[in-house]
């Protein structure tokens, strides 16, 4: 969560530096990690939430989308966070099973300077069972009926949207009245907003990494420029610009002659003269491509995109700061009353830890300590993460995802990535070593059990092998 | 027609007409966004 103090950072920033009106989104699967929550998990991952709306807050989010992966903790979960919110959360089609009513609120109007802005959620296919009373309704059962109320009453409509991305393009084809759809969910990562007939459809990369930053001018008609048109415009104008510079050379008498003594003159005025030519030449071959022109009321509307990397070095928003270590300290707190009601692992268990294998493997084990395999728990604790139950399977020994509570009692020798992760369950071996062979070699799939992202993103099996093998 | 009925009748179309919402040019509008901040499934927090 560390990105969130600056994040909160960079809006202000952007907004202070822009001047402009500014309207802040986000398209949902803002509070949940994963696709299921053990009992251990569910209180870390609540108090987690509940940080996240409270950072939310500060930042000053107008609307965030209902995500489905928003309700794995539960309806009421999700409704008693909602109420902790300052923005909106948005969701039409997540409706009480009862009389079709949203649940939370489906629309919202904000107005941002001049612009009435519209904002309609759409919450994607459930990951989990709905709640009983709930059901997440298709999209093309409530989606017509909003954007038709809500077309003459805006100026510009935003739909904030957790659907697939194939059900995004549907909609932007099918409502040209839908301006921008922001979606979730997509597999894309930081791909330049993409226009579909008369919507633009935008994302940005998740987990935080990046914001997306859309400086709009918005027109009373309504609609986008089309990007070659877009690019037709911009360089005419370039051309009205150069034309004018070459005027003031061409005043009273022929350049070529009047500027034979000054030749830096000349100089800048035959790279004039190359930029009309190409320029002419540019707008010639766009025209050519451009289709019939789609008839506006008036002047097309423009953005102008980007994304800001939300970069280590960059400042925090203090009080997010405050926030997220408030956060570390009762997630901390929380650990050390789990860990304390932990039981041991079981005197039977299938692990050794490291300790029961180097009696008769000295050399691997000399060369494991030198490997990060062997320091991953370490890692853990210099992030005071090694109470965090969603952290510990991938740098403890033996414990499954699912048993995160397990592993807050575990043994030494277990924590870390040692032999038994790789190589398998070590008691059975240590009994009788030729009638239980450990694995050799790991398989790829074993790897990337852990070894993926958001933490391993670029993770190559047989190049990490090279650093592992013994 | 008297030259006041004319302009009361001038003025009322003028009220009666569809209004632009948006002024005319283009207004401008800083839209910041995000999405998925922790949607992803992932082993660790």
């Amino acid at each position: 969560m560390g990105g969130l103090s600056k994040k909160g950072f960079q809006f202000n920033e952007i907004a202070r530096q822009s001047g402009a009106p500014r309207l802040t989104l986000d398209a949902g699967a803002l509070l949940f990690k994963r696709s299921t929550l053990t009992v251990n998990q569910e209180e870390q991952e609540k108090r987690t939430a509940a940080a996240l709306v409270a950072a939310y807050n500060q930042i000053g989010y107008d609307a965030v989308c209902v995500a489905s992966q928003d309700l794995i903790a539960g309806l009421p979960t999700l409704r008693d966070l909602t109420k902790q919110a300052k923005f909106a959360w948005l969701s039409a089609n997540l409706v009480n099973q009862a009389d079709n009513k949203p649940l939370f609120t489906a629309k919202i109007t904000l107005k941002r300077g001049n612009i009435k802005v519209g904002v309609i959620g759409l919450t994607g296919p459930a990951v989990l069972p709905v709640a009983e009373g709930a059901v997440i309704l298709p999209w093309n059962q409530v989606l017509p009926g909003l954007v038709k109320t809500m077309a003459k009453g805006h100026d510009l409509l935003i739909l904030l949207s957790n659907l697939p991305p194939a059900d995004n393009q549907r909609i932007a084809e099918a409502y040209p009245d839908l301006a921008l759809i922001v979606q979730s969910g997509a597999s894309d990562n930081r791909i330049s907003p993409e226009p579909i007939a008369h919507t633009v459809i935008a994302n940005t990369a998740p987990q935080g990494k990046y914001i997306g930053v859309m400086e709009i001018s918005w027109q009373p008609s309504k609609q986008w420029a089309e990007p070659k048109v877009a690019a037709l415009e911009k360089k005419k104008v370039d051309l009205e610009q150069v034309r004018r510079e070459l005027s003031r050379y061409q005043q009273d008498k022929d350049p070529e002659t009047a500027l034979q003594a000054q030749p830096q003159q000349l100089q800048a005025y035959h790279a004039f003269l190359g930029q009309e030519q190409n320029l002419r030449t540019e707008i010639d071959q766009l025209s050519q491509t451009i289709g019939p022109k789609t008839a506006l009321r008036g002047e097309a509307s423009t953005y102008r995109n980007r994304f800001v990397a939300m970069e280590k070095d960059l400042p925090d928003q203090p009080e997010i700061v405050a926030l997220v270590a408030e956060l570390g300290e009762d997630l901390k707190a929380l650990g050390q009353h789990q860990a304390q009601a932990a039981s041991p692992p079981p005197a039977n268990s299938p692990y050794l830890g490291y300790l029961g294998c180097a009696p008769c493997h000295p050399s691997q084990m000399t060369s494991w300590q030198q490997s990060r395999h062997a320091k991953a728990y370490a890692t853990l604790e210099r992030e005071k993460q090694q109470l965090n139950p969603a952290c510990l399977p991938c740098h403890v020994t033996g414990v499954a995802s699912a048993q995160g509570n397990e592993a807050l009692s575990l043994p030494a020798d277990r924590r870390g990535v040692g032999c038994e992760v790789c190589h398998g369950p070590g008691r059975a071996h240590q009994g009788n070593p030729k009638a239980n062979p450990m694995i050799g070699k790991p398989t790829v799939d074993r790897c990337r059990g852990c070894h993926q992202a958001p933490h391993d993103p670029d993770f190559l099996y047989e190049e990490a092998l090279k650093k592992v093998g013994h | 027609m008297r030259f006041s009925v004319k302009l009361f009748a001038f003025i009322l179309l003028g009220l009666l007409l569809p209004q632009p919402l948006v002024a005319a040019g283009g207004q401008p509008l800083l839209l910041l966004y995000s999405n998925d901040v922790r949607g992803e499934t992932a082993p660790c927090g």
